[in-house]
């Protein structure tokens, strides 16, 4: 009784996670959310602003906000921080020269302190594609080895053929689960 | 498997027949009897647990303020103790005293804010009170002692600047192509241009099939690229006209001044450009960010193959966006944004050579 009988209520009561979704312009973040939600995915355009998909997966609520990567919209980033359990970050495989933006963006969102806990997973997207980089080179380039203050983990995957998406958010969701549910 | 389970459902309809019980020297179906019975028991069940849940909350609810009240009043007045402090401590330690003390504050609100759904709401109401008194302290105290907010302001901006420039440099690093690092990354399955001026280029269907084609550094030139290629990347042209056949995937279009570039594609993206024109097929979107003056009319070049490339790109002709595109920088809906156009139709180029 007492704190912990309050705690395991709380948790019981939500059973909720809050998942952001970002990565660099034409990453895939929206064709991954809407591949993931059984939606059509050919008439995606860049997003102007953000989407917000609330989905039941594995008996938790997943509360999904995928915004805009657009570099105008980077600065916007920050709005979204506060409490999120996941941090999705989505890159484009293919898109070599934009690399090294892509660590820049990515290692300053990690001293980032409201993001402090939030488990981390890296989506080497469009791996469908020919000249495609496989995980470990993403890994290497964008210097994920170096992160020690999240839990992270790399995936190669692909948005159109759905490729990993399912095991990464599952890996994603079980992760913060034994976080934060652990006192179930 | 049908008839076995009637079998068992009979034997027990059966047996339910067979039990009867004799009251008032009345032989009555035991059945008939419960139908009230059972249904009052049941209700009284329900009600003893009902109640007993019900105590059960009180008990917590009581539980948790009591709790609260402690651990909240332990920790605030903890603060206050070394917020007292504050007279003694070093200079030069003072921000880090502040933020410290600032943070463990916040902790301390964010735990208020967590409970609230277990406590009666007078208890939430002393909380509050007492975490905007808290805060006021603190920040007065800060005030007293660290007065110097313009000194603050300025030792950040100047951190800004520096981190500023090391973004730069590391986008100027990122623009020379032989930059030691990304280039071996860079410049596997990759074909194009760089560092041209007033040429005539092309690359021939087999030469860009399935490659990431990059032009970069051009100026005065025109490039032709009758195939498909898996995607485009475009940055520093003035003065260029680009043509391409059917692309699978994006074009990305960066620093394209006073150019012309005609082409298909299943998304467009055009950053840091102006005074350019595009003759534009595009199935999915195009978008301008810190892009002005820019005019747009519908792709029509022509070439050998472009049948063919159609076909393997996957596009669909049918659907073509080149008069919609979404200007990042205008996030109006109900004003057309001033930094794109339509290219008059008399001032479109109806034939290229």
């Amino acid at each position: 009784m007492g704190l912990l009988t309050i705690l395991k209520k709380m948790r019981q009561k939500e059973k909720e996670m809050r998942l952001l979704m970002l990565g660099l312009d034409n990453a895939g973040k929206t064709t991954i959310l809407k591949k993931f939600n059984g939606e059509d995915i050919n008439t995606i355009s860049p997003t102007l602003g953000f989407n917000i998909k609330t989905l039941e997966h594995k008996g938790f609520k997943l509360n999904i906000w995928d915004v805009g990567g657009q570099k105008s919209l980077r600065s916007y980033w920050r709005n979204y921080f506060e409490s999120t359990d996941g941090l999705i970050w989505v890159v484009d495989s293919a898109d070599r020269r934009r690399l090294m933006d892509c660590k820049q963006e990515l290692h300053s969102l990690l001293l980032e302190e409201r993001l402090n806990g939030a488990t981390l997973i890296v989506f080497a997207n469009k791996q469908d594609l020919p000249g495609a980089l496989s995980a470990d080179e993403i890994r290497e380039a964008l210097e994920l080895d170096n992160i020690k203050t999240h839990h992270w983990l790399i995936l190669g995957c692909s948005a159109v053929t759905g490729e990993n998406l399912l095991y990464g958010v599952n890996w994603l969701i079980d992760d913060i689960a034994s976080r934060l549910f652990t006192m179930d | 498997m049908a008839t076995n389970v009637e079998v068992t459902d009979s034997v027990i309809s059966g047996n339910h027949q067979t039990n009867s019980v004799n009251i008032n020297g009345k032989d009555i179906k035991k059945d008939r009897i419960p139908a009230g019975l059972v249904r009052r028991h049941e209700e009284r069940l329900a009600r003893v647990e009902k109640m007993k849940e019900q105590r059960e909350n009180e008990k917590v609810v009581q539980e948790s303020a009591d709790y609260f009240a402690k651990t909240f009043n332990a920790q605030r007045s903890s603060i206050e103790e070394r917020l007292a402090t504050a007279n003694n401590v070093a200079k030069s330690n003072l921000r880090d005293f502040f933020d410290d003390i600032t943070e463990v504050a916040q902790k301390l609100q964010k735990y208020a804010t967590d409970m609230t759904q277990f406590l009666p709401s007078h208890d939430i109401q002393s909380a509050q009170n007492n975490l905007t008194k808290l805060f006021d302290s603190i920040n007065e105290k800060r005030d007293e002692l660290l007065p110097k907010k313009k000194f603050a302001f300025k030792v950040r901006k100047r951190g800004d600047g520096e981190a500023n420039k090391q973004q730069q440099a590391q986008k100027i690093g990122l623009d020379v192509v032989d930059a030691p690092q990304p280039s071996k990354i860079i410049t596997e399955n990759a074909a194009g241009f760089v560092n041209r001026t007033s040429e005539n280029l092309s690359l021939s269907a087999e030469e860009i099939y399935l490659k990431d084609v990059s032009l970069s550094n051009l100026s005065s030139c025109t490039v032709k690229l009758p195939g498909s290629p898996s995607a485009l990347h475009i940055s520093n042209l003035s003065d260029c006209k680009i043509f391409c056949g059917p692309i699978p995937g994006s074009v990305f279009a960066d620093k394209c001044i006073d150019s012309t570039l005609v082409l298909a594609c299943q998304q467009l993206r055009v950053h840091n450009s102006k005074d350019a024109k595009f003759y534009l097929h595009v199935t999915s979107r195009a978008i301008i960010e810190d892009t002005t003056s820019v005019l747009y009319a519908p792709y029509n070049w022509n070439y050998d193959t472009l049948e063919k490339d159609y076909e393997e790109s996957g596009l669909d002709r049918s659907k073509n966006a080149w008069d919609d595109i979404d200007d990042f920088n205008w996030l109006a809906h109900d004003k057309h944004s001033p930094n794109w156009g339509l290219l008059p139709e008399d001032e479109r180029v109806q034939e290229w050579d």
